[in-house]
């Protein structure tokens, strides 16, 4: 059973702050520093949760925060790590994954049915038949979830934040400090990084010397020299969760995003210390090493009362001596090595007459009466590769300590095109293929001893300076080479006839269920881990990668080298969506005249970036409102805000040449003072856009453009321009200018009060014609166009007086029942009058013939740039065309945009635009039919909701005022 | 007591003019715009926050651009000096700053304190019929102006902008045209006085939204809006 | 996040940028079959090697041209359009016979030699 450690075991804890939490309902006590796991280690909870599959009660495994048997429900958050969490006042914990009880988990008979669970059973035993693949799927995710999210839990700040170094260093244990100490001396702007809160990694916990102080004692000379200088930042509880493109790191640190770009990066994230492959290796009470000495002197928590430690290497020696000082008793040192290797750690455990027991390795762990923990451990001795001698010796122990090698924590280098090479002759590995500025120093990069790591990182250090283009006249320490104690067990992977000896603890995989999926032919390590989910879980291979390569690499004969890793994609470590959300930006571009829409009741729509009055009035009363609106343009005069539509300022001796090949019609010709459509095709001859162009003057063009449209239209005139050379400005203006149409009959007598210095007569500035003035003292670029089919004038004034400018007309327009109409009247208004909205009545088809817009283009110009298209295509047999239609009367439904229009079986079209015109009395639309139904009077069949036919009549466009004489008086 | 200036009883209107009602906003008269002259705190107070973090809106003052395969030889001829470096700005012996945004592209800005009537007499010089390649760029429409200063300004810009904005690396002068909270702007290190400072020219359009996110980005620095009154008196050290 | 260093604003995140398409000469309607224009509007070469773009920098609208190669995902070189396009180019039908101007500006693009060029006058 675990326990707290008298006073003063526990570097981390404070023990004068006691802190209160709730586990399971209960009321436990731990102190300031605590973790969730060692404060439920210290009050004697040794079951932290439920396997993924089999629901085997699970305790710490590695306390390093990357596998699942720490997963914890922390409040609203599921699948947080309880060995990474501190515990806080009032801090409300659960476990996950059990029906019942941790203890007693009612789902845990799913164990004694392991053998008709193998690998790959999802996929086999839900296959078929298909309908009852989503009745599994239910019962599965329920029996296999983790943790529950509550969808009215308070949405946290996240954001993001950008930052620059010359030097990043990854990783602050020895080799990181040692690395991020020597960048800085030479003159190198360093960010040093840590996933923990403390820095120091292993000098933290770890034992190097027979002097336990050792270890701290180097930690406290470093990270005063760091602090000491200037040039290093440092950042703790920063996690790298992926390197990308150009040494563009995301770290994740609390709420906070951080995008990093480093000149050059030392990587210095140490190792992941590796389980032994054994029988039950997975119950409480069996832990790595490094697990143990963070419980006893981070937090003060003996880890059991006896222990067998296996090791294959000379740290476990380091861990004997941790644990025995806790208090422990030890029972026997296993050493999977067949010679015992003389050094400090190993002579101190024999010289205090601990058993040693050479070339062997534990074989079963065997549970207590509740199976909640290890009591005993048999040990046998290993004969071959993976093969041990019946012979047993047991030890009585409720504490069982792995470690079978050390293998490097590489995602990052691996991210930025570096390979792990191993050999396994001397069982050392080590970084290859890096790009000259990602360094790997230390553990990682192979040197595992203290004065290795940091002589390493010191060297690295300096080369990352270089890297970096630091002048540095600093003397480079020497580059040292990999020693001996740095070495991996070949083999530590023992099958036994029972089987449960667990390769992956988060996925509950078992030797034969990766041996079974290697006989199917799974046998390329990217298909082995898909098939098995091996690697999968939270702890991402961690533990279990290279137990999977040694059993793949054993079927097929490949070496481990040639067996080769799976991919390391990010995220490296636990990443939230709040986090890849952030603060949202979402750019949002009011017009001038925004808060007076808003004070008019508008109800707002967006359009491209802006926001636009969809109409004004109450949501219960939209047609009326929209039906009120454009009456009111018909019968007296209505003012719309078209600030958003785009401007484009086109100057200079080839305006006019450019005019021309950018757009269908004719512009060389075009008279100053008029105002001319201009349609847009693309090299395909696709429609694109439309607007009006005004000619100011000889060597200038104000020219319109969609909301949606304009930024496109004005980078391709700028592509188009950066090829063809002509002398031409091309200015985005559209948010320089507020924009208002005035229309209605009575739009004239309004604007005669506010206009004096423009004539307004029907003579003196007549349809289609364009003047510059002023209106309310205001200045104005003012075009007299009738898109609406009334007489109406649009003023074009610089944007900060656009507010003004609305106020004026609203006051003066009083007596003629001015009103503000929004969109949804305009799309009416225009639509009467047949006029078409780009990317709603065409899409990325349609060409001008189509759109029955052959007018619009000019026969006698040489260029422009559809023109080759758009006369291949009307060449080609027309396959549709948009024409007009009146809805002949119905009993009730009425078409929608995008019903289709058939002919017999054929689809041959669809309405892209509808509405009710009350000036018409009728509904009327805009629809694609096939030529042979566009003939005006042939009546066409369109297909509404439910199958229900409703009959139209093709009729002449426009529908409304044909001959425009009210636009034009 | 003196009528209150109410920015609406003017026909120029800055995109901000509710933003800084709503903040406390005291307005006088400049250029034609209701400008708040403090938030209600002592010029003391502002000049405080500008030193550490704050943001200011000098959309009244003038400015102006001018580009074209024309334009360098231009302004030349109207006495403006600038060098050949693009994306920095230079000052004038007035006290106007010329943008070079390009080779061919400069934006012109007006002096916070005394704005004079310099940009509107080179506007009016500019003659499009006679002089060829040179275009004007209407400026004080198309951007607001958004004034970012003090110790903390460099962190709060990294939080909402990818370009390395940082003293050591950005200097006076430099321009970084770029993306900002996802918008599009000019922002040129300008320093006023003590206070580190970035002159920003954006969407006039999105001001709002602008305004509001470097508001919140500048939260944890206890930032927020100081008022002309405060950044002349900044303007008027330096 | 890759950076591309535009030859106006320098090194930048890829995130400023949007990609132009290749640089391919816009032949003139009047000379080219139905065929070759076809093929010029829908069919893009996707070459694997080193190849031109277009790239345009979004906050200043700024078109370049960048030389990078699709296999390594490395640009080599970019630079101003005005390299290559160096004169105005006219699409005039061949009776109006300034045929000359277009002939030699299509050529100017086509031809490799006159681009490896002209890069390298950039570049120096």
């Amino acid at each position: 059973m675990p326990s707290r450690l008298p006073s003063p075991a526990g570097r981390f804890i404070d023990r004068d702050k006691q802190i209160k939490f709730k586990f399971e309902g209960r009321s436990l006590v731990g102190y300031q520093g605590d973790t969730i796991a060692s404060a439920l280690l210290a009050s004697g909870h040794t079951i932290l949760s439920r396997s993924f599959k089999y629901h085997r009660p699970r305790g710490v495994i590695s306390l390093s925060s990357l596998d699942a048997n720490t997963l914890m429900q922390v409040g609203d958050s599921p699948n947080r790590f309880a060995d990474r969490i501190q515990i806080q006042e009032g801090l409300n914990v659960s476990g996950q994954n059990y029906w019942g009880s941790l203890s007693n988990d009612r789902l845990s008979f799913i164990g004694k049915f392991s053998k008709f669970l193998p690998a790959g059973f999802y996929y086999k035993a839900f296959y078929s038949p298909r309908w009852a693949w989503p009745i599994w799927a239910n019962f599965i995710r329920k029996v296999a979830g983790l943790g529950v999210l509550n969808p009215n839990s308070k949405h946290s700040y996240y954001d993001k934040e950008y930052l620059f170094y010359d030097v990043v260093v990854v990783g602050a244990g020895v080799a990181g400090l040692s690395a991020a100490l020597e960048a800085a001396l030479s003159g190198a702007d360093v960010l040093l990084l840590d996933d923990e809160q403390r820095v120091g990694g292993s000098l933290n916990w770890g034992r190097s010397e027979p002097d336990e102080n050792a270890d701290i004692t180097k930690r406290d000379e470093l990270l005063n020299q760091i602090q000491q200088n200037n040039n290093i930042h440092l950042l703790s509880s920063s996690s790298v969760i992926g390197w990308y493109t150009d040494n563009w790191l995301a770290v994740v640190r609390e709420n906070r995003l951080i995008k990093l770009r480093a000149k050059s990066i030392v990587v210095a994230t140490g190792c992941w210390e590796q389980p032994i492959v054994f029988r039950n290796n997975d119950l409480p009470g069996v832990m790595l090493g490094s697990a143990a000495q963070k419980l006893i002197n981070l937090w003060g928590v003996r880890p059991g009362e006896r222990a067998v430690i296996a090791t294959s290497d000379d740290r476990g020696y380091g861990v004997a001596l941790d644990v025995m000082k806790a208090g422990v008793e030890v029972a026997a040192v296993v050493d999977l090595r067949p010679e015992f290797n003389e050094c400090k750690l190993s002579l101190e455990v024999r010289r205090k007459q601990i058993p040693i027991l050479l070339g062997r390795t534990p074989w079963e762990a065997i549970p207590n009466r509740q199976g909640s923990r290890v009591s005993k451990l048999r040990v046998a001795k290993i004969v071959a590769q993976g093969k041990c001698a019946p012979e047993i010796d047991s030890f009585a122990c409720d504490l069982v300590i792995m470690s079978a090698g050390w293998f490097p924590a590489a995602p990052i280098v691996r991210q930025a095109g570096g390979k792990i090479v191993y050999d396994e002759l001397s069982g050392h590995t080590k970084i290859t293929d890096l790009p000259e500025n990602v360094i790997a120093a230390g553990g990682i990069a192979g040197h595992t001893s203290l004065e290795a790591a940091a002589a390493d990182g010191s060297y690295a250090g300096n080369v990352a300076a270089k890297a970096a283009g630091i002048d540095n006249k600093r003397v480079q320490p020497p580059q040292i080479q990999i020693t001996k104690e740095s070495q991996m067990h070949p083999w530590p992977i023992f099958d036994h006839p029972k089987g449960k000896e667990f390769v992956d603890f988060d996925e509950d995989l078992q030797i034969h269920d990766l041996e079974t999926a290697l006989e199917e032919g799974y046998t390329h390590i990217e298909h082995l881990k898909r098939f098995t989910t091996n690697g999968m879980g939270p702890s991402q291979g961690r533990h279990s990668s290279l137990s999977a390569m040694r059993l793949a690499s054993r079927y097929t004969g490949l070496s481990l080298d040639g067996t080769g890793m799976t991919t390391a994609r990010p995220p490296n470590a636990q990443v939230t969506l709040g986090h890849l959300a952030g603060r949202i930006f979402e750019p949002v571009r009011y017009t001038a005249m925004h808060h007076r829409h808003l004070e008019a009741g508008a109800k707002m729509m967006p359009a491209g970036m802006w926001l636009r009055p969809e109409y004004y009035g109450s949501d219960n009363r939209r047609n009326q409102m929209i039906q009120e609106e454009s009456s009111n343009v018909r019968n007296n005069v209505g003012l719309i805000d078209v600030s958003t539509l785009g401007g484009l300022d086109i100057k200079g001796p080839d305006a006019a040449e450019f005019l021309n090949r950018m757009y269908t019609f004719a512009y060389l010709k075009q008279p100053v003072g008029k105002a001319r459509y201009v349609l847009m095709t693309d090299i395909a001859g696709v429609i694109v856009d439309d607007g009006v162009a005004c000619r100011l003057s000889e060597n200038h063009f104000y020219v319109t453009a969609t909301t949606g449209g304009v930024e496109s239209v004005y980078r391709q005139m700028l592509w188009f321009n950066a090829q063809w050379r002509l002398k031409v400005d091309i200015t985005n203006i559209t948010a320089s200018y507020a924009g208002v149409n005035i229309a209605g009959p009575k739009s004239r007598v309004v604007l005669e009060r506010l206009c004096d210095d423009v004539d307004l007569t029907p003579d003196g500035f007549p349809y289609m014609g364009v003047r510059e003035g002023h209106v309310a003292g205001i200045p104005a670029r003012m075009l007299r166009v009738g898109f609406v089919g009334e007489l109406g004038y649009e003023l074009h004034v610089p944007a900060h007086l656009g507010e003004a400018l609305w106020d004026v007309i609203i006051e003066e327009g009083k007596e003629e029942k001015i009103r503000p109409f929004g969109v949804e009247a305009q799309r009416l208004l225009r639509l009467e009058k047949g006029h078409i909205i780009i990317s709603q009545d065409t899409d990325g088809l349609t060409h001008p013939i189509e759109a029955d817009m052959a007018w619009a283009i000019a026969r006698k110009k040489p260029f422009y740039v559809g023109l080759k298209s758009v006369s291949m295509l009307e060449k080609k047999i027309l396959t549709r065309k948009l024409v007009g239609l009146e809805i002949i009367e119905t009993e009730g439904s009425i078409p929608k945009e995008c019903h289709l229009v058939i002919d017999g079986s054929e689809i041959t079209g669809r309405i892209t635009s509808i509405g009710y015109s009350s000036s018409l009395e009728k509904y009327v639309a805009l629809a694609y039919v096939s030529p042979n139904q566009s003939n005006p009077g042939t009546i066409v069949e369109i297909r509404v909701e439910e199958g229900e036919i409703i009959q139209a009549r093709v009729v002449e466009l426009p529908f409304y005022d044909p001959d425009g004489l009210r636009q034009e008086i | 007591m003196a009528d209150v200036l109410k920015p609406s009883s003017l026909i120029k209107r800055s995109f901000l003019y509710r933003i800084h009602e709503k903040a406390g906003g005291v307005f006088i008269e400049e250029n034609g715009f209701a400008v708040p002259s403090n938030y209600g705190q002592s010029v003391r107070e502002e000049i405080t926050l500008a030193h550490q973090m704050g943001i200011a809106d000098l959309s009244h003052v003038s400015r102006t651009g001018f580009k074209g395969w024309h334009a360098a030889s231009w302004l030349e001829k109207k006495n403006c000096k600038f060098g050949l470096e693009s994306n920095f700005s230079y000052l004038q012996s007035t006290g106007e700053r010329i943008l070079r945004l390009s080779p061919n592209e400069f934006a012109i800005v007006g002096k916070i304190v005394n704005d004079s009537d310099f940009i509107t007499e080179l506007n009016s010089s500019l003659h499009p019929e006679t002089d060829e390649g040179v275009f004007i760029v209407p400026r004080s429409d198309t951007n607001c102006w958004l004034k970012v200063m003090g110790v903390n300004a460099p962190s709060m810009l990294a939080k909402v902008c990818a370009v390395d904005l940082r003293p050591q690396i950005f200097p006076d002068g430099a321009i970084a045209q770029t993306n900002i909270a996802r918008l599009n702007c000019i922002v040129t290190r300008h320093d006023v006085g003590l206070a580190t400072t970035y002159d920003i020219l954006t969407d006039c359009a999105s001001a709002d939204y602008f305004w509001q996110a470097l508001l919140d980005a500048m939260d944890e620095f206890s930032g927020g809006p100081v008022g002309v009154t405060a950044v002349y008196q900044l303007a008027g050290v330096g | 996040m890759k950076i591309i260093n535009c030859p106006l604003n320098g090194q930048r995140n890829a995130q400023e940028f949007v990609y132009g398409g290749e640089v391919e000469p816009h032949p003139n309607p009047h000379l080219v079959s139905d065929d070759e224009w076809a093929s010029y509007v829908f069919i893009e070469k996707n070459l694997s090697g080193k190849v031109l773009e277009w790239w345009c920098h979004v906050p200043t609208a700024y078109w370049f041209i960048a030389e990078r190669d699709t296999k390594l995902d490395e640009i080599f070189k970019t630079y101003d359009p005005s390299k290559i396009f160096k004169e105005r180019i006219d699409f005039l039908p061949p009776e109006d016979s300034s045929k000359k101007t277009t002939e030699s500006a299509v050529n100017n693009m086509h031809n490799t030699d006159s681009i490896k060029k002209n890069t390298t006058e950039g570049n120096s």
